[in-house]
């Protein structure tokens, strides 16, 4: 309510009687000496608070309704300046009084949203001073319209000097005909006749005597006879000119700007303001009398006069328009009459010259709403006289009727100017009268449309636009009064449309802090007219409040992803900014418009030459280089690749890609195990000993002199290339503070500077330039050597852009979790799951200098075959900066790796054997691990696979002289330890610059890809606390391709096998594209040997073709000391030759699978893993491992040393393929079969046992004649079979509880055995339950005779039959048994036949 | 056209005028920021509009000038917004529900999240052919 009251006072202020001001030049001579007019003067005292003090002023009605006036108010305006200024007048005044505002606030904070919607929150106005200022400076340049008749003067006040010479009233009536009346006065439009001419003498106190005032007062009273009561003498300048009295009046408040031509209200020139500021020579008694005259005027002059007129108005218009008869008049003859295009009574076309006037224009604007005016003197005119007399006097319910009647009229008319005026009125009536608000905002919308349907109709005039602007004005501040900000919103909007850049820009921005106001704000909206608004604002050039609506609007836009709104915005923010010269706040603006893939080239081009010469011209002003944030090109921050060398250092890139879990591995297998336990024994201060991968948590670390690498993804996201040079890490570095001091922090890279050379920076990085082609994408690699131990920042990455532009770009990478010390970590992104706190900086910890080993590898070729043989030199360099020793070697024991060693190494183990010299480690290891026997092949016996390597120790020139002698020994065996085998070089050291080449074997047990992955420990030759050894882990990625897959079979109990031996049945299948050649089948095996005389075919030079497959047979053996667990090597001339390389890998194939259960989970396959994971305890799992490696140690080792077979010249490609731990599948040496009726019919009534005759046939498989032992009747688990070769071989009766049956010698003997039967048997044997053959034949084939009797018909399963044999011939001793397979047989009960 | 997310974040922008295909080249795009402004001025409307209807086809929720801008919301609260000169409501009514049976089966793809642009060209094609079908 209060909002609404200030809107009531504000129109009361606008809704009050207009005083029109004729001075003579005299008096107007004497004011000025206060730099004020007359009007100006008296303009203060026009506020009446108290009219006739508490009791006011009783005023007469036309209708006779009781209303006392209480407080009034009166508008003084000098005579002349009482016109409409020109409209482009106008405009130009009103852009100045904006652009004043605008300057006023242009150093103040733009207001955020927020601020924004809490003002709004508030129902507080929004905070734009320079609209209330705008808003206030138009409205009153609106006042004096010729369609309206409030601004018309009711009263003139003729003022000449008290000293006047000569008839007074002719010098009023001189006066008032010489005067510079108002332009539409004196085109009639402006009411002249019924103005109360108000006489006034003016006494100047500072140039007339009291003599003079005495003589006025003596005129004055003469005057009075002849002109009435409306005569005054006024006193003013008694003052002395030094300044005004305390407690003036403001007149520096009612005071307004002057435009070119005057008019407003004011004149053309404010007069001079005098030294003692406004109203110096006034007293005292001059305010006291100035307040008196204006009360007199008021309530002795004017009240009356506009009573009195106001009825007679009210006469006229009842007498012409109101009653029953008039208005059906008027409803009859209106339309005949406005057919007359207004030449008729009711409207005249007053046209230009209701503008009237000299100078004021304002009638050049009129237009096409001339037509629509109020004619003078018509009945019109008259209402609207009427209706805003009784305003002006309070009397609402008169003015709102007649304002009614005058619409009708006028619509009626389709004279929409006078319509729309009549409208606007109402409105303010219905406000003032505190109608309802519909009311008042119907008829003021009713306004905006009627005015802006002027313009509609002609372009050309823009009065309707105006005055329609000031309707919206007027009716969105009654509706924010009353809280409906959304039809204030679209009242604005409407009213924007037809105005000119500036107006239009202040509506829009009014309209979008009404939708702030809205509950819930719409601030989407807001921002959308906001821009709006400073499209306007910028398109009529108010800078600043074009930049402030942007401004206010960019918290709307942000990180909402709308790419073009955000441009637009950047884009004329910037450009705003460069105009205004701040080309620093325009680099960053237009720097945001970089980033823009969606844009085309020429857009691209050109936001990027812009966005050059902006930042040109800021250097230029800074004088110094600007480090930007660039959006260009992209720098991957959240996910760089870090490569450091701390603990660990990577020899190769393949390092880089096997998994973690594999060097950890490697690591715990290099942990030295012999090393004196620093805490105790116990598990749990285990944790204290230093061990190899423990570092400091999360703490990353390097060595001085050695770089530390970032790979940063640059990405080109435009279409134009990108020249990005001196790219660079933006590093700093903390020195190793000394003790109980600080130490210095030295910084590069940030300052766009110059490549850091030298100690005293603590580091040194190394630059890059790369150009980016449109849409690339690549990884730089760049570098940062520590030059001194403490601690080194790298911060991001900064580069130089097309040679202009410094960017810079700051790593956002989550906070690593614990690693090792100098692991290599690919830091990830930060998901939005896991906020994870960033950091700021990857730092590192800088060691002192350190060993650095170096490792290489030579002659592997990237691809091989599976199984193939190669051999290559490994190579070690120590690079560090201090000599290094104690190397030892980790590689995962079933990844086929071999380290030879000096002149020991690329011999074959054949030739070493019969050389008699040392054999190798590997050659040694084999020996003892049993291997049986070898077949050699044709012609390739004893030849070495490949070329021996280099064994020796090939060490730089400086230290060529100081050869280890210890290299050219044999290497000890290696260790296995935790899933890996371990080399150790425990004597070798290497200093700086040295290096050593050794022979390393290797073989790629199966296809596919796989990495040759080996790990080294060394320690530093002087042990450091921080630093005690290092690991150089280096892989090498292989492909293997298939070559000869092989399976295998050993079976027993053949026809032809010897005793004790099996067959051997390998079945091979080439799967490469060319043929190979098996050069040998070898059996690997404690208990059986290759037979030497064996009658199958050879597979010696058997060639496989591509894709083919063979099988070879061969014989095996007892070996002859396998009884006692001899395990025996028997070579020869026949046996394949194997180097000792391949003989070594051989050995750690067969260890690798012997023990792959217990391989850490890294070193094992994947399905392994998984099997143990899903299936096994630990428990079980330990208990299979047992079973399985007791299992491999009986098994036999199948290997197939094979060849391909290549052109000659060409080095021969050899290999191996080996199936370990093929087990045996045994088969009897007797065949045994029981034969018999399977159907049968007896009598059991005729004969109570059924005899059935059987057939058991026996056949010796072997070569060797056997004891066979039959035995029937034997239940299952009444005892073992009884050995034949035991003396119980004997026949004898078996005795009754064995179920045995007596000899079925009689029948009496049958009748007493089945007396004696159990009574569950279905069946008994009958005759010789124990049958024994001494001797059967090799191949010989024995036929049983047997029998049995059954009690009962039925089913009859005969599966109590066992067979026992033993060879005892030469050994070995063969004994076994079996049963005899089931024989089934149905016995039926056979029906007598009828007597 | 304009699919909005949460957050006000368009997922899926696309000029279905007839004028599109064709590169102005320079700063032609002057009504391209306007049609933006509108756009996502609109989403006031929609979320006023959606307190007041139970059906996902909103209609048209806001104006300017000429320009109107019908909605389509759905039970995420994703938003599809078309600006149009005043076509037939039932034609918009349909084109969106074309577009909603597309934009799920993009939803049905696992590595697709609500927040995520839907950038797959199949789906701009067949978006600009239920235009062609519906507008032209």
């Amino acid at each position: 309510m209060e909002r609404l009251q200030i809107i009531k006072a504000e129109l009361q202020r606008s809704h009050c009687p207009a005083v029109m001001v004729l001075a003579h030049p005299q008096v107007e001579a004497a004011c000025n000496l206060n730099g004020l007019t007359l009007a100006e003067l008296l303009r203060p005292f026009g506020v009446i608070r108290q009219l006739n003090g508490t009791v006011g002023v009783p005023v007469r009605t036309p209708a006779e309704h009781p209303l006392r006036l209480h407080s009034w108010r009166l508008r003084f305006y000098t005579a002349e300046t009482m016109f409409q200024p020109a409209p482009e007048a106008a405009d130009e005044y009103l852009r100045g009084v904006l652009s004043a505002a605008a300057s006023e606030v242009a150093g103040s904070d733009v207001p955020d949203l927020q601020e924004l919607l809490d003002c709004a929150a508030r129902r507080e106005d929004p905070p734009c001073p320079w609209y209330r200022r705008y808003r206030g400076e138009f409205l009153r340049l609106l006042q004096f319209g010729e369609h309206e008749s409030l601004d018309h003067p009711v009263a003139c006040v003729l003022a000449l000097p008290a000293d006047q010479p000569g008839d007074l009233p002719a010098a009023f009536a001189a006066l008032w005909r010489h005067a510079a009346l108002p332009p539409l006065m004196q085109a009639g439009v402006m009411e002249s006749a019924g103005v109360l001419r108000h006489h006034v003498l003016v006494h100047d106190g500072a140039s007339q005597g009291p003599e003079v005032l005495v003589a006025a007062r003596e005129r004055l009273r003469t005057l009075a006879g002849s002109l009435g009561s409306s005569c005054q003498l006024l006193s003013i300048n008694t003052g002395s000119g030094q300044g005004p009295p305390p407690g003036h009046p403001p007149w520096v408040d009612l005071l307004h700007g002057c435009l070119p031509g005057g008019g407003g209200g004011e004149a053309a020139q404010r007069v001079a303001v005098p030294a003692g500021g406004l109203g110096a020579w006034l007293s005292g008694a001059d305010l006291s009398s100035l307040a008196a005259f204006v009360q007199e005027l008021s309530v002795r002059c004017l009240l009356p006069h506009m009573e009195t007129r106001l009825r007679a108005l009210n006469a006229q218009v009842t007498t012409n328009r109101k009653g029953l008869k008039n208005q059906l008049k008027s409803l009859l003859w209106r339309k005949t009459a406005s057919a007359d295009a207004g030449s008729g009574p009711g409207t005249s076309a007053s046209g230009s010259g209701s503008g009237g006037g000299a100078g004021s224009g304002s009638g050049s604007g009129s237009g096409g709403g001339a037509a629509s005016s109020l004619a003078p003197g018509s009945v019109e005119c008259q209402m609207r006289q009427l209706s805003d007399l009784a305003l002006l006097l309070g009397d609402y319910e008169t003015a709102t009727s007649t304002l009614r009647l005058l619409a009708a009229d006028t619509k009626a008319d389709r004279g929409f100017k006078a319509y729309a005026g009549a409208l606007e009125a109402l409105g303010a009536a219905a406000v003032l009268s505190g109608a309802p608000p519909s009311e008042a905002v119907s008829s003021y919308r009713e306004a905006l449309h009627r005015y802006s349907q002027l313009s509609q109709a002609n372009p050309r005039n823009r009065e309707g636009v105006r005055y329609a602007t000031r309707a919206a004005l007027l009716v969105s501040a009654y509706l924010r009064a009353l809280g409906q900000y959304g039809e204030a919103n679209t009242a604005l909007m409407k009213a924007h449309f037809q105005e000119d850049n500036l107006r239009a820009g202040l509506l829009l921005e009014q309209a979008a802090h009404c939708l702030l106001a809205l509950s819930p704000p719409h601030t989407r909206k807001f921002a959308f007219n906001l821009v709006l608004a400073g499209l306007r604002f910028d398109m009529s050039e108010q800078r600043e409040l074009s930049g402030r609506a942007y401004t206010q609007v960019v918290g709307v836009y942000a990180g909402r992803q709308w790419a073009l709104i955000e441009e637009h915005l950047s884009d004329t923010l910037g450009r705003q900014a460069r105009e205004g010269g701040d080309a620093t706040t325009a680099v960053r603006h237009y720097m945001d418009m970089l980033y823009c893939p969606h844009n085309n080239l020429y857009c691209q081009n050109l936001y990027l030459q812009q966005f050059m010469d902006a930042l040109q011209q800021a250097q230029a002003q800074l004088g110094f280089p600007l480090v930007l944030p660039l959006p260009l090109p992209q720098v991957s921050c959240e996910r760089v690749g870090l490569q450091h060398d701390g603990q660990t250092c990577y020899c190769s890139v393949d390092a880089r890609q096997v998994e973690g879990g594999v060097w950890a591995a490697l690591d715990s297998a290099l942990q030295p195990t012999a090393e004196p336990q620093q805490g105790g024994s116990s598990w749990l201060e285990g944790g204290s000993r230093p061990r190899l991968a423990d570092g400091d948590a999360g703490a990353l670390s390097c060595c001085v002199g050695e770089a530390v690498g970032v790979d940063v993804v640059l990405h080109n996201p435009l279409h134009l290339h990108l020249h990005t040079t001196r790219l660079r890490l933006a590093c700093t570095c903390d020195p190793q503070p000394p003790a109980g001091g600080a130490g210095e922090r030295s910084a590069a890279g940030e300052d766009g500077g110059q490549q850091q050379q030298g100690s005293q920076q603590g580091f040194q990085v190394y630059e890059e330039s790369v150009t980016l082609q449109a849409g690339e994408r690549v990884t730089v690699h760049l570098r940062v050597v520590p030059l001194r131990p403490g601690t080194l920042h790298v911060h991001g990455v900064a580069w130089l852009l097309n040679g202009t532009a410094h960017g810079t770009a700051t790593f956002r990478t989550p906070h690593p979790p614990p690693a090792r010390r100098g692991s290599s970590a690919r830091l990830p992104a930060d998901t939005d799951a896991a906020p994870a706190p960033r950091s700021a900086a990857i730092s590192l910890a800088v060691l002192p200098p350190m060993p650095r080993l170096e490792v290489s590898l030579a002659g592997l070729p990237p691809t091989l075959l599976a199984g193939e043989v190669v051999c290559c030199s490994m190579r070690l360099r120590n690079s560090g900066a201090m000599t290094l020793q104690h190397l030892t070697m980790a590689a995962p024991a079933n990844a086929g790796i071999r380290l030879g060693s000096g002149a020991a190494n690329g011999l074959p183990a054949a030739q070493q054997a019969a050389g008699g010299g040392a054999a190798s480690p590997a050659a040694a290891q084999r020996s003892s691990g049993g291997v049986a026997e070898a077949e050699a092949a044709d012609g390739n016996g004893g030849t070495s696979p490949c070329p021996p390597p280099s064994a020796s120790v090939s060490a730089s020139a400086s230290a060529s002289a100081s050869l280890p002698p210890h290299l050219t020994q044999a290497l000890p065996p290696p260790s296995l330890r935790r899933g890996a085998a371990v080399f150790q070089l425990p004597s070798v050291r290497l200093g700086v610059g040295q290096e050593v080449t050794l022979p390393v074997w290797y073989r790629a047990a199966h296809a596919g890809a796989t990495h040759l992955v080996v790990a080294w420990r060394y320690e530093p030759l002087v042990r450091l606390d921080t630093l005690s050894c290092r690991t150089a882990r280096f892989a090498q990625a292989v492909q293997a391709l298939p070559s000869l897959h092989l399976s295998a079979r050993l079976a027993a109990g053949l026809a032809g096998c010897a005793l004790g031996g099996c067959l051997l049945q390998a079945q091979v299948h080439n799967c490469w594209d060319e043929g190979l050649q098996v050069a040998g089948l070898a059996c690997h095996s404690t208990k059986w040997r290759l037979c030497q005389s064996s009658s199958l075919n050879s597979a010696g030079s058997l060639l496989v073709a591509p894709d083919a497959s063979a099988v070879l047979h061969r014989q095996l053996v007892v070996t002859e000391g396998a009884a006692a667990g001899q395990a025996q090597h028997s070579g020869g001339a026949q046996a394949p030759a194997m180097s000792a390389g391949e003989a070594g890998l051989l050995e750690a194939s067969r260890q690798a699978a012997a023990m792959a259960p217990a391989a850490p989970k890294h070193l094992q396959p994947p399905a392994q893993q998984q099997q143990q994971q899903q299936w096994h305890s630990p428990q079980q799992q330990q208990q299979q491992r047992h079973k399985r490696q007791q299992q491999d140690a009986e098994g036999a080792d199948v290997v197939v040393v094979w060849q391909v077979a290549g052109r000659a010249g060409t080095p021969t490609r050899r290999g191996f393929t080996a199936l370990h731990g093929q087990r045996l599948h045994a088969a009897p040496p007797i065949d045994v079969q029981l034969r018999g009726a399977a159907s049968v019919a007896h009598d059991f009534e005729a004969a109570p046992l059924c005899m059935l005759p059987l057939t058991l046939l026996l056949r010796n498989t072997m070569a060797a004649p056997a004891a066979v032992c039959v035995e029937l009747g034997r239940l299952p688990g009444e005892g073992g079979p009884v050995p034949p070769s035991l003396p119980t071989w004997q026949p004898r009766a078996s005795p009754l509880t064995d179920g045995g049956a007596a000899t079925p010698s009689s029948g009496s003997v049958l009748l007493a055995a089945a007396a004696a039967l159990p009574p569950v048997r279905q069946h008994i044997w009958c005759g010789r339950t124990r049958v024994t053959l001494p001797a059967v034949a090799p191949g010989g084939v024995v036929q049983v005779p047997l029998s049995v009797a059954v009690t009962r018909p039925g089913k009859l399963s005969l599966a109590d039959c066992h067979v026992s044999w033993h060879f005892a011939g030469q050994p070995p001793h063969v004994s076994g048994s079996c049963r005899v397979p089931a024989h089934h047989c149905t016995v039926l009960a056979a029906v007598p036949a009828l007597p | 056209m304009v699919i909005v997310g949460a957050n006000d974040v368009p997922l899926y922008e696309a000029d279905l005028s007839a004028k599109s295909s064709t590169d102005a080249g320079g700063r032609e795009e002057r009504p391209q920021y306007l049609y933006h402004f509108v756009l996502h001025a609109a989403l006031d409307a929609v979320e006023e509009a959606e307190w007041h209807s139970n059906a996902m086809h909103l209609g048209v929720v806001d104006r300017f000038n000429n320009l109107q801008v019908s909605a389509f919301t759905t039970a995420a609260h994703v938003k599809f917004l078309l600006l149009h000169d005043g076509r037939s409501d039932d034609l918009v009514k349909s084109f969106f529900r074309d577009v909603y049976e597309m934009y799920l089966r993009v939803m049905l793809n696992p590595f697709h999240t609500s927040t995520s642009k839907i950038t797959a060209p199949l789906f701009h094609q067949k978006v600009r052919q239920l235009a062609r079908n519906y507008f032209r």
